[in-house]
C-alpha cells in the first residue's frame, strides 16, 4: 500500500510539473490565441488586446499561472479560444474517440504482434521467421503519415471500400438504430485501426520475439525441458508468460508516443480525437487547451505506466521476489 | 495538367457565372426543391455570431444563416445603392441630405424560432456591434453610423455621420441583423462563450440542424414564415483539417464541394466525369513585402529603405513565371494592391516590369557591386536578407524559392525563414523581417487598401507591416474613397497605384483564382469573387439528377420543421 501511494504521489509530481512545464513554454512559442488573424484587415491590435484581455491572457505569465492553478482547483481547465467552449468539454468530446481508436489499435495490435513474436520465435532461423521479420522491418520503417495517406488512398480511394474519415457517416439519420450506428461506427474505424496496427504491431512483435527467445535458452526452460514437460507446455507455461513482461512495459511506455502517433492519423482520417486536438490548439495558441491536453496525457502516461509495472510484476512474479519496487519500474 | 485557357474550363468559368447549367439549361427553369450540398472544408468556423467571427469558414455559414439589409451585386460597386439587391428590407428611401436611408423589412421575415424580425432587431444589432466590450472587429467599419432608430415595427432609419459614397455598402454589407430577443440578455464581454454562438438563431434561408465540432456542421432550408425557402432541403460542411482527405471526399461521391483545388489536382477533378472544375475571381493577392524600417534604430533600412534597391529587385522578378510554376495557369499575375475584380481596379496599370539588366544597372547606380563570389556588396556589407514565409502555405513557399533565385541573378543572397502561421504572424506584428511573402484577402469596399498600404496602418501593430508611408497615395487613396462618382474614385485610384507602384514597397505576385470541384448535379449561380457561396440558397439539383443522399431522411424531415417545433 505504501508503494502504491509513494506511486501515485510520484505520478502527481509529474503531471505537476509537465503541465507547469507546457503552461509556460506555450506561452513563450512565438504568437498568441488572436495573432493569427493578422493578416485580416478588421483586426486591429486594440481589439486584440481587447480580446486578450477579455481571456485573461493579459497579465504577465506568473498572474495567468496564478489564475489557472485557482481555476483548476475548482475543476476549471479553463476556456478554449479556438473552439469556444469550456477545456474540459472539448477534452471531454474527443478523448472517448481517441481512446476507441487507441484502445481497439492497442488490443488488435498486441494480440497480433505477440502472436507473431511467438511464432518467429518457434521456428527461429525458418522461412517464416524471416518473412515476419522483413515484414515487421517494413512495418517499422515506414512513417505514420505516408502510411496513412496510403492506407486512405487504398481503401477509401482506389477500392472504395471504406469512408474516407470522421467517426460516422455524414448523414445518417438521426434516429438510426443501434446496429446501423455500430457498423458505421466500425466501418469508420477500419483504415485508422488498420494504420495503427500496422505502425505498433511490429515493434511488439521483434521484441517478442527477442524476448522469447532470450527466455528459451533460459537454465528454467533447459531444467523443464530435461524433466521430460511436453515442448509445447514449455513454450507456452515457462517461457512465453515470462517473455510478455518487456512487451507489456513497452506498451506502458509507448502511451505517450501513441497519443503523439496518434496526432497524423487523426488528421488523416478526420478523426475528432485528442492527438488532432492538441495539434490544432498548438496551431492556433489555445493555451489553455494546450495545458489541457498535455495534462491529460500525462495523467494516462502515467496511469498506463503504473498499470504496465503491476501486470509485468503479475506476469512475471520473480520481479517482486527479486526486490522490484513498482516506484522504480523494471530495470 | 489541363491548361486552363482550355476553352472548355472558361466555358465552366461562364456557366458558374451566369446561372446554368452545363448542359445549357437556364437556371430558371429549375424550380422543385430538395437536395443535399456536402461541403468538404478543411477549416471549421470560429463561432457563428457575425460580431465576433473572423474565419472565413464562418462567414460562410453565417451568409446562409443571417441576412443584410440588402446585397451587393455581382458587379461589387460601392457608391450609392447601384446594383444592390433587396435581402431583409424589400425597400429603401433615402433622405434628401442622404444622411439618412429608412429601410423597410419584409413583413413576412421570422427569426428561425418563429419570432418577427423587426426594426428594433436592426437597432439592436448596430448596438451590439458598436458595444466597445463586444470588441466586435466590424464596429470599425460602421464607424460612420451614427444610430438607427425604428420609426415603425417595419422600419429602420439609418443615420450616417457623414454623407460618403460607400455609406449604404457599409450598412447593408457589414451589418447582419440580429436577434434582439435571443442576445440581450447575453454577457457581451464574451460573447463566444454564449451557447447561441454554436447554435445561432437567424432569419436567413437556412438554420442550424446541428454542429459536431470537428466532424460537421449541418444547416436545413427554414420553411418559417412566407418568404421563397431555399432550393436546396440542406447543406452540410463536412470537415477534415488534411486538405487530401477533404478533396478525397469530394472524388470519391462522400462530398459535392471542395473550395480549394490545388493545380496538382485539376487534373484529377477532370478525370471524374461526375465533377466539374468552376473557376472564380478572388479578392486575394500574394506579394512579396519589403521592411522599410529598421525596428531596432528606427531608422530606414539598410537595404529596402533605399528605393532604388526595392526597384531593382522588383525589376529582378519574374512574376510570369512565378505565377505558371506554383499555380499553373490557375492565376493572374498581380499589378499592385487590387485584383482585377474590385470596383477600383486599374487593368491598364502597368507594373515596373520584368528587367534584369535594368535591375542590375540599378543595384550597380546604388552602389551594391558584384564581387568574385557574383553577390554584390557596398562599403564590405553583403546584399543579404532574409525571407519570411509561412511554410504551412505550399503556394508561398514556392514562390518564396523562386525569388530567391531570380534575386540571386542580380547578386542578392536571400535566406528562406519558414516558420509556422503563428511564428510568421507573431515576427510580422513585431516587425521582424526583412521580407515576407504575404497574402491578403480584400473586402469588397474601396477603403480596404488603407488598412494594408495606407500611413495609418504603418503604425505598431497595423496591418501595413513594411511601413510604407507615402502622403500622395495616402491622399489619393482618401479622394478615391470620398469621391462620388465612379470616374473620379477610378483615376484617383489608378494615379494611387501608380504611385505605389513607382515607390516598390513590395513586389505583388499573384491573383489566384478561385478553383472548385463541383458536382455535377447542381445548378449554381451568384458565385461573386467575395463570396462563392452567395448564391447557395439558389442553386438547386434537377429532380432527375438527385442522387440516395438529397431524398430526405425521415430525422432530416422532421427538423426541416419550424425551429421552435422541433427543439
Amino acid at each position: 500500500m505504501h508503494a502504491l501511494i509513494q506511486r501515485i504521489w510520484h505520478g502527481f509530481v509529474v503531471i505537476a510539473l509537465v503541465a507547469t512545464a507546457t503552461f509556460v513554454l506555450v506561452r513563450l512559442a512565438p504568437g498568441d490565441p488572436f495573432a493569427a488573424a493578422l493578416e485580416n484587415a478588421r483586426l486591429t491590435p486594440a481589439l486584440r488586446e481587447q480580446w486578450r484581455a477579455a481571456y485573461g491572457l493579459d497579465g504577465s505569465i506568473g498572474t495567468q499561472f496564478a489564475h489557472w492553478i485557482a481555476s483548476l482547483a475548482r475543476g476549471d481547465l479553463g476556456f478554449s479560444t479556438s473552439t469556444n467552449q469550456p477545456v474540459s468539454r472539448a477534452i471531454a468530446a474527443a478523448l472517448p474517440n481517441t481512446l476507441l481508436l487507441i484502445g481497439t489499435s492497442i488490443v488488435i495490435a498486441f494480440m497480433l504482434g505477440i502472436w507473431l513474436g511467438a511464432v518467429q520465435a518457434a521456428g527461429r532461423g525458418g522461412i517464416v521467421d524471416r518473412c515476419i521479420g522483413a515484414i515487421t522491418l517494413i512495418g517499422n520503417a515506414v512513417p505514420d503519415f505516408w502510411l496513412a495517406l496510403v492506407m486512405l488512398l487504398a481503401g477509401s480511394y482506389w477500392l472504395r471500400l471504406f469512408p474516407v474519415g470522421g467517426v460516422a457517416d455524414l448523414l445518417l439519420p438521426l434516429g438510426a438504430s443501434w446496429p446501423v450506428l455500430l457498423l458505421d461506427r466500425a466501418r469508420h474505424l477500419v483504415l485508422p485501426v488498420l494504420t495503427m496496427v500496422i505502425l505498433l504491431v511490429a515493434p511488439i512483435a521483434r521484441l517478442q520475439r527477442t524476448a522469447l527467445l532470450d527466455r528459451l535458452g533460459a537454465e528454467w526452460v533447459r531444467t523443464a525441458t530435461a524433466k521430460g514437460v511436453a515442448r509445447r507446455t514449455v513454450f507456452r507455461r515457462h517461457a512465453w508468460r515470462t517473455a510478455l513482461g518487456p512487451v507489456v512495459t513497452m506498451g506502458g511506455i509507448a502511451l505517450p508516443s501513441l497519443f503523439g502517433g496518434a496526432v497524423f492519423i487523426e488528421r488523416v482520417f478526420a478523426w475528432p480525437g485528442m492527438g488532432r486536438l492538441a495539434a490544432e490548439a498548438v496551431a492556433a495558441r489555445d493555451y489553455h487547451l494546450v495545458v489541457g491536453c498535455v495534462l491529460v496525457g500525462t495523467v494516462m502516461v502515467v496511469i498506463g505506466s503504473m498499470l504496465a509495472d503491476h501486470v509485468s510484476a503479475w506476469l512475471d512474479p520473480r520481479l517482486t521476489q527479486d526486490g522490484f519496487e513498482p516506484g522504480r519500474g523494471l530495470a | 495538367m489541363p491548361n486552363l485557357r482550355d476553352l472548355r474550363f472558361l466555358s465552366l468559368c461562364a456557366l458558374a457565372a451566369c446561372g446554368a447549367t452545363p448542359d445549357g439549361t437556364p437556371a430558371a427553369a429549375v424550380s422543385a426543391t430538395g437536395g443535399t450540398l456536402v461541403i468538404s472544408t478543411p477549416a471549421e468556423p470560429d463561432n457563428l455570431l457575425p460580431p465576433i467571427t473572423t474565419s472565413i469558414s464562418g462567414r460562410q455559414v453565417e451568409d446562409l444563416i443571417f441576412q443584410r439589409l440588402a446585397d451587393i451585386g455581382a458587379s461589387l460597386n460601392t457608391v450609392g445603392d447601384a446594383g444592390f439587391t433587396p435581402n431583409l428590407a424589400t425597400r429603401w428611401q433615402w433622405s434628401p441630405d442622404s444622411l439618412s436611408i429608412a429601410f423597410t423589412l419584409d413583413s413576412a421575415a421570422r427569426w428561425h424560432d418563429g419570432v418577427p424580425v423587426r426594426a428594433a432587431d436592426v437597432r439592436f444589432s448596430l448596438a451590439l456591434v458598436t458595444d466597445p466590450r463586444v470588441a466586435s472587429p466590424t464596429a470599425l467599419l460602421l464607424a460612420n453610423v451614427d444610430s438607427i432608430s425604428a420609426r415603425d415595427s417595419l422600419t429602420a432609419v439609418v443615420w450616417f455621420k457623414q454623407r460618403r459614397p460607400d455609406q449604404f455598402f457599409e450598412i447593408v454589407h457589414q451589418l447582419y441583423v440580429l436577434p434582439e430577443h435571443l442576445l440581450r440578455t447575453a454577457d457581451r464581454r464574451r460573447l463566444a462563450a454564449a451557447p447561441i454562438a454554436m447554435m445561432p438563431i437567424g432569419s436567413g434561408p437556412f438554420r442550424v440542424a446541428r454542429w459536431v465540432p470537428k466532424q460537421l456542421l449541418e444547416l436545413v432550408a427554414d420553411t418559417t414564415g412566407g418568404r421563397r425557402r431555399a432550393q436546396l432541403d440542406r447543406v452540410v460542411f463536412a470537415v477534415a483539417p488534411d486538405p487530401v482527405t477533404a478533396f478525397t471526399r469530394v472524388v470519391t461521391g462522400e462530398a459535392d464541394l471542395f473550395e480549394a483545388v490545388r493545380p496538382d489536382k485539376v487534373a484529377e477533378v477532370t478525370s471524374h466525369p461526375q465533377l466539374h472544375l468552376v473557376l472564380t475571381p478572388t479578392l486575394d493577392y500574394s506579394y512579396l513585402g519589403f521592411n522599410l524600417v529598421d525596428q531596432k534604430t528606427g531608422r530606414p533600412h539598410s537595404l529596402f529603405g533605399d528605393r532604388m534597391v526595392r526597384r531593382a529587385l522588383t525589376m529582378a522578378t519574374d512574376r510570369r513565371s512565378i505565377v505558371m510554376n506554383v499555380y499553373d495557369s490557375l492565376a493572374v499575375q498581380a499589378r499592385g494592391p487590387f485584383t482585377a475584380a474590385q470596383s477600383t481596379a486599374d487593368t491598364a496599370h502597368v507594373p515596373l516590369p520584368f528587367a534584369p539588366d535594368s535591375a542590375n544597372a540599378l543595384l550597380d547606380a546604388a552602389g551594391w557591386m558584384r564581387g568574385a563570389d557574383s553577390l554584390r556588396r557596398r562599403n564590405g556589407m553583403l546584399l543579404a536578407f532574409g525571407m519570411l514565409v509561412p511554410s504551412t502555405s505550399v503556394a508561398r513557399m514556392r514562390a518564396a524559392v523562386l525569388l530567391q533565385e531570380q534575386f540571386r541573378r542580380v547578386g542578392a543572397d536571400v535566406r528562406i525563414e519558414g516558420v509556422d502561421m503563428g511564428g510568421f504572424v507573431s515576427r510580422i506584428s513585431a516587425r521582424r523581417f526583412d521580407t515576407m511573402v504575404g497574402a491578403w484577402s480584400q473586402d469588397a469596399g474601396p477603403a480596404d487598401v488603407r488598412a494594408a498600404w495606407t500611413s495609418a496602418a504603418a503604425t505598431a501593430g497595423g496591418n501595413n507591416a513594411g511601413a510604407y508611408r507615402s502622403p500622395q497615395f495616402d491622399a489619393h487613396v482618401d479622394s478615391g474613397v470620398a469621391a462620388f462618382a465612379p470616374t473620379a474614385m477610378r483615376a484617383h485610384f489608378a494615379a494611387a497605384w501608380r504611385i505605389i507602384a513607382d515607390d516598390a514597397p513590395a513586389i505583388w505576385l499573384a491573383e489566384p483564382l478561385r478553383v472548385m470541384a463541383v458536382h455535377s448535379r447542381f445548378v449554381t449561380s451568384g458565385m461573386r469573387p467575395d463570396a462563392w457561396w452567395a448564391g447557395v440558397a439558389k442553386w438547386s439539383i434537377p429532380p432527375d439528377r438527385r442522387i440516395a443522399r438529397d431524398a430526405p431522411a425521415p430525422a432530416h424531415a422532421a427538423a426541416l420543421a419550424p425551429a421552435g417545433a422541433s427543439r
